[in-house]
């Protein structure tokens, strides 16, 4: 129970999504899809390569 | 001995599990709202009648097991699996009055499929269904891969420490936040911002594409809830192959796998430790096994020739290896293609990729990519230990948001459950056999049902034998809880017969 | 035989030949979508004929638009109107010039039938134009019965269910709220 009320004085929700915190988050997402844009780009290489190979 | 349960720990989860089902009738609110909107009178009374059973076993069971104890771990595990069998029961009636349904079966099976975010359906002739329904279908889906429990933590539960051993129970075992209902709702706003600007994105895409506004939102709305979840629910029988566009593939696959992504390193990445995302254990081990698994289908595929140039190759071979490694099960091929165009190594590259999965602690399934780093990791350790010299001692680490010791007891659990999930893929495919399917088409679809994916090969039908279809039900519920609340619940049962 | 009278017959046989092979190229072939999934290579590149209810909406790109036609059980009347249930939903992407498109009326969903339209055109197994998607490009459409409103009345027995249900789920609910506030006020007044 102590565990609940000492978390809570110092992360609530309010403090999550207030507004200074957004830029962070959009800098997150971006880099998420980039990495994920990175595996798709290696996914065609490898179909580029192949066509070289086989097609 | 095994200690009989009291009457204390009937109420107890009684109780709990009650709250949950109160809250899977008010999910039902949206496809109600969503009805009501679309003028869809018949769906509404379903949602109506839906709803009301639901407030009745939850209320009536809060209501009959009143109780202050508080849950202990037990307890936990069994509220989580428990649950998700009543709200699959009770979730399953708007399908089923709907008419669509061959069987209450087949409407628990699209169910389950929905909250395990497996993606599998019996639901007939999808193309002509009510606007609310396929509501219903997608919110599933986007429910169970938050957790049913989740979101009973966040708006039911109200901080008790006791929520966290069902937080755990459900298969999410990551502290993003001291306080689990803190956790909790940093799930919700990492998820919450992807809804946002995920559905835009498509609702862009679709309306460029030529879909009217109506459809497109709609249809962005719903193929969000399934990419994010992993679910792989589409809203036409064509699954995503509807669009026909690249544009549309890339915003699904950045969807999808962003939803595959356990959640503690969404945290991390949007908390400024950016570099977490090369270094993290579960995407390096990812990312190689999705790049392997579709180098190997693609050089399969070059060489039959079956897809014209390597823009088409990628975009077919890339996608469906994405939507399996991910778990998520859209797919842009008609299921039968699988068979018939990709054939024996084109099957058993994806059956690999699904049964890998992606990351714990997200809306995935399968092994999961940290147990698979995890075991590879300690396999390389065992091999240098043999080579190095006696007195050396060979410690090794892994990097999973923190960097963290490799111990002898971690590698045990990783290999314990991904034995498991081997076991059911295993069993999953000879039953399909038994039944007269081919091996490699049954090993696919039961590896594709065990691991939540849901891509099919034509194996699932409402016409699959029943003893199949209920095999199937079993599988998804197995491998989205990761076994252990399963057998807590199994044990809970034994317990009570068996306990003195 | 003599040679002019084997020249006669030859040419008879020939005549009869040049008269039946144009009538069976002339006859297109008509497969399901079921045919052509199971069986790609076969008819890849060959032109065909498809019939089909036209489901969902038509999506232009340009000059040409996206449609798809059904050809399964729920073509001419859906499940909500009493048609059995026959498995899933099956069909065929077409890929038609945009005035050819615009023909139909009425698209298959919850609250229609789509029109039943007819197809010529060429199947693609993996078409290099679209990605490697399965598809028919067609040239020829023609609308062979118009869709209409699909009939969707509530049952009287789910409405008199989702009455009584209602109530008990409202009951219930009320009990729960009093014991609960009850306990939270003997809670109170210790």
């Amino acid at each position: 129970m102590s565990d609940d009320q000492g978390a809570a004085r110092t992360e609530s929700y309010p403090s999550l999504t207030a507004r200074e915190h957004w830029g962070r988050y959009a800098v997150g997402m971006a880099t998420e899809a980039l990495f994920i844009l990175g595996l798709t780009a290696i996914g065609f290489a490898l179909a580029y390569i192949a066509q070289a190979v086989w097609l | 001995m095994i200690l009989r349960p009291r009457r204390e720990d009937h109420l107890v989860i009684g109780k709990y599990t009650g709250k949950v089902i109160v809250g899977v009738g008010l999910l039902m609110v949206v496809p109600l709202l969503t009805s009501v909107l679309f003028a869809e009178w018949d769906t509404v009374v379903d949602f109506v009648i839906s709803m009301s059973a639901c407030f009745i076993f939850g209320f009536g069971a809060q209501y009959l097991c009143r109780t202050d104890k508080d849950l202990a771990w037990s307890h936990g595990l069994v509220v989580a699996s428990g649950s998700w069998i009543w709200a699959t029961i009770l979730g399953a009636l708007p399908h089923w009055l709907s008419s669509h349904e061959g069987s209450y079966l087949d409407a628990m099976f699209d169910v389950m499929s929905g909250y395990t975010t497996t993606g599998l359906y019996l639901l007939q002739d999808l193309d002509h269904i009510s606007n609310g329904l396929n509501m219903w279908r997608h919110l599933l889906t986007y429910a169970g891969g938050q957790g049913i429990v989740v979101i009973a933590l966040t708006f039911l539960f109200k901080g008790t420490s006791g929520a966290y051993k069902v937080y755990v129970g459900e298969g999410k075992d990551e502290r993003l936040l001291p306080n689990v209902v803190n956790t909790a709702r940093a799930i919700w706003l990492v998820s919450l911002a992807y809804l946002a600007v995920g559905t835009l994105a498509l609702f862009g895409v679709a309306l460029w594409l030529g879909q009217e506004p109506v459809r497109a939102f709609l249809h962005a709305a719903w193929v969000f809830m399934g990419a994010w979840s992993t679910g792989g629910f589409a809203p036409q029988s064509f699954n995503t192959m509807w669009y026909h566009s690249f544009a549309y593939e890339i915003v699904t696959i950045v969807i999808m796998i962003a939803g595959s992504f356990n959640f503690a390193l969404h945290w991390a990445v949007w908390t400024g430790r950016r570099s977490e995302i090369v270094r993290n254990l579960e995407t390096v081990s990812f990312a190689i096994t999705l790049t392997l698994t579709t180098m190997l289908a693609t050089f399969w595929l070059a060489r039959a020739g079956v897809y014209p140039d390597a823009m088409a190759l990628g975009r077919k071979v890339f996608y469906q290896l994405a939507s399996g490694h991910t778990t998520t099960g859209f797919s842009t091929i008609f299921s039968k293609a699988f068979v018939t165009q990709w054939g024996t190594i084109g099957l058993l590259a994806v059956t690999l990729a699904m049964g890998i999965g992606a990351s714990a602690c997200s809306t995935a399934g399968g092994i999961k990519g940290i147990r698979v780093g995890v075991i590879f990791k300690s396999l390389i350790g065992d091999v240098r230990k043999a080579i190095a010299p006696e007195s050396a001692v060979v410690r090794q680490h892994y990097h999973h948001i923190r960097t963290q010791w490799l111990d002898d007891g971690l590698v045990k659990t990783a290999l314990t459950i991904t034995v498991l999930y081997l076991v059911m893929y295993l069993v999953s495919g000879l039953l399909g056999v038994l039944y007269g399917y081919e091996f490699t088409a049954a090993l696919f679809e039961g590896v594709s049902a065990g691991s939540n994916t849901g891509l099919s090969c034509g194996v699932t039908d409402p016409s699959m034998p029943a003893v199949m279809k209920l095999s199937y039900i079993v599988f998804m519920w197995l491998g989205r809880l990761e076994f252990m609340s399963v057998f807590a619940l199994l044990g809970y049962g034994i317990s009570i017969v068996r306990g003195r | 035989m003599s040679p002019r009278r084997t020249f006669g017959a030859v040419a008879v046989l020939a005549l009869c030949c040049a008269l039946v092979v144009p009538a069976v190229a002339f006859g297109l072939e008509a497969p399901t979508s079921g045919e052509l999934v199971n069986e790609p290579k076969r008819f890849d590149g060959v032109r065909i004929e498809f019939e089909g209810e036209a489901i969902g909406e038509v999506m232009h790109r340009g000059a040409d638009a996206w449609l798809h036609l059904n050809d399964d059980a729920y073509m001419l009347k859906n499940v909500e109107e009493g048609a059995p249930l026959g498995g899933f939903n099956s069909g065929m992407p077409v890929w038609v010039p945009g005035e050819l498109a615009d023909r139909i009326e009425v698209f298959g969903d919850y609250k229609h039938q789509g029109d039943v339209v007819r197809i010529e055109g060429v199947f693609n197994a993996a078409c290099a134009e679209h990605g490697g998607d399965m598809d028919i490009h067609a040239d020829s459409l023609e609308v062979l019965a118009q869709g209409r409103d699909a009939l969707d009345p509530i049952r009287p027995w789910k409405g008199v269910t989702a009455v009584v249900l209602a109530v008990m789920a409202g009951v219930l609910w009320y009990a729960d709220r009093r014991t609960r506030l009850r306990e939270l006020r003997g809670l109170l007044r210790r």
